[in-house]
């Protein structure tokens, strides 16, 4: 009994304080996205618009961790790419083009993520360089073809230590700093940034939690 | 009375917890990611290395040592790098433990393994690596991970296009 009012008394607590750091003003509408419900997503590889042909990996390689960590099953992404590849398409563009009736029948996932990344690299400026990162994606229901989210976001190197913003944050950070330290190449480091809050659940408009989160349907 | 103590020390710091989960780091991650991303970024850009099985492999080591679970995807990877190197059986096996692990992996997984095992009728292993080294010769893109994407593709049932 007495744990019971004990652990109220905290849950309530949390979430008054919980309420007061977050505002929620999403001026999304979830609500095709709350009648799909989808648990599994194929990430399809990423449009470049950048100069940089690194682009396209480095994100495709950065979405799954805070899709996965949002409670989604993440389609494996280079056996994805792999599959594209056997069928002739190896542009981007031609993938993001093909029907959503057979992308679900070949990888039979419930939803597609639709990246463009428009920035990707380094630019020297008079006394520093600044790395940056920026994307955009939009969730596809691969049963109607109904978009279910967009969104985008950007991260760069002069932002602060901070890397995350999103739920993932410490994690992706862990993640930056040791692809640093085996000098993968910088922009790939900040592209997990960039990824981590795009795609990461628990922003103001951001994808909403999975149904492997413990989180799932709080939102 | 030691214990409501206890307890009561044990809401606070419940409640102090979930506080900081909201608000600045995240609550504990779902998976135990080791080099994930990075291995799958090697092979997007360089195509299937040994030095990725092994590390992905003492990635796996370490899960087991810490308790956490592998990430989505994970074994999926493994198991196509396998392929790469002939072990055709490892794969099946890698496979199935990402359908285990997540059921929403099966038609994909299933997809796969179908169209390696039509493809290479009398091994499944070695000799569709084989063939697939020779027939990637055409494929425009002559990376070494080539050799999976023929097995699989020759008799690709669904063509994407």
């Amino acid at each position: 009994m007495m744990r019971r009012i004990l652990t109220y008394i905290a849950g309530l607590g949390a979430a008054t304080l919980f309420a007061g750091c977050a505002v929620p003003t999403k001026q999304i509408d979830y609500s095709a996205y709350k009648a799909s419900r989808p648990r599994s997503i194929v990430v399809l590889p990423p449009l470049n618009e950048s100069p940089d042909i690194n682009a396209t990996y480095a994100m495709l390689a950065q979405s799954t961790a805070p899709l996965a960590e949002s409670g989604y099953y993440v389609l494996p992404v280079a056996l994805v790419d792999e599959t594209f590849r056997q069928n002739g398409l190896t542009v981007p563009g031609d993938i993001h083009t093909v029907p959503v009736a057979k992308l679900r029948e070949i990888f039979g996932a419930d939803a597609a993520l639709y990246v463009t990344v428009s920035e990707y690299g380094s630019k020297y400026q008079v006394l520093s360089s600044v790395t940056r990162v920026a994307a955009s994606a939009k969730l596809v229901d691969l049963k109607t073809g109904d978009v279910l989210w967009s969104g985008s976001a950007a991260a760069a190197t002069d932002d602060s230590g901070n890397a995350g913003g999103g739920l993932v944050g410490a994690l992706i950070a862990a993640a930056v700093a040791q692809v640093i330290n085996h000098t993968v190449d910088r922009s790939y480091g900040v592209a997990g940034a960039a990824s981590d809050r795009l795609l990461s659940a628990g922003q103001p408009t951001g994808i909403l939690y999975g149904p492997r989160s413990p989180k799932y349907q709080s939102d | 009375m030691m214990s409501m103590v206890t307890l009561r020390k044990a809401a606070f710091l419940s409640a102090a917890g979930l506080v900081l989960a909201g608000c600045a780091s995240g609550p504990k991650p779902l998976y135990q990611w080791e080099g994930y991303q990075t291995q799958v970024y090697q092979y997007l850009k360089d195509g299937a290395k040994e030095e990725q099985v092994l590390a992905l492999e003492s990635g796996l080591d370490k899960m087991k040592a810490k308790g956490g679970s592998a990430p989505p995807g994970y074994h999926a990877q493994l198991g196509m790098l396998y392929l790469n190197l002939g072990k055709g059986d490892q794969m099946v096996k890698e496979f199935q433990t990402e359908k285990t692990l997540f059921p929403e992996a099966t038609p994909y997984m299933d997809f796969l393994m179908r169209n390696v095992k039509t493809d290479a009728r009398k091994d499944v292993s070695a000799g569709a690596a084989t063939n697939a080294a020779t027939s990637a010769a055409t494929n425009a893109s002559t990376k070494a991970k080539a050799d999976t994407a023929e097995a699989k593709s020759d008799a690709n049932t669904g063509s994407a296009k």
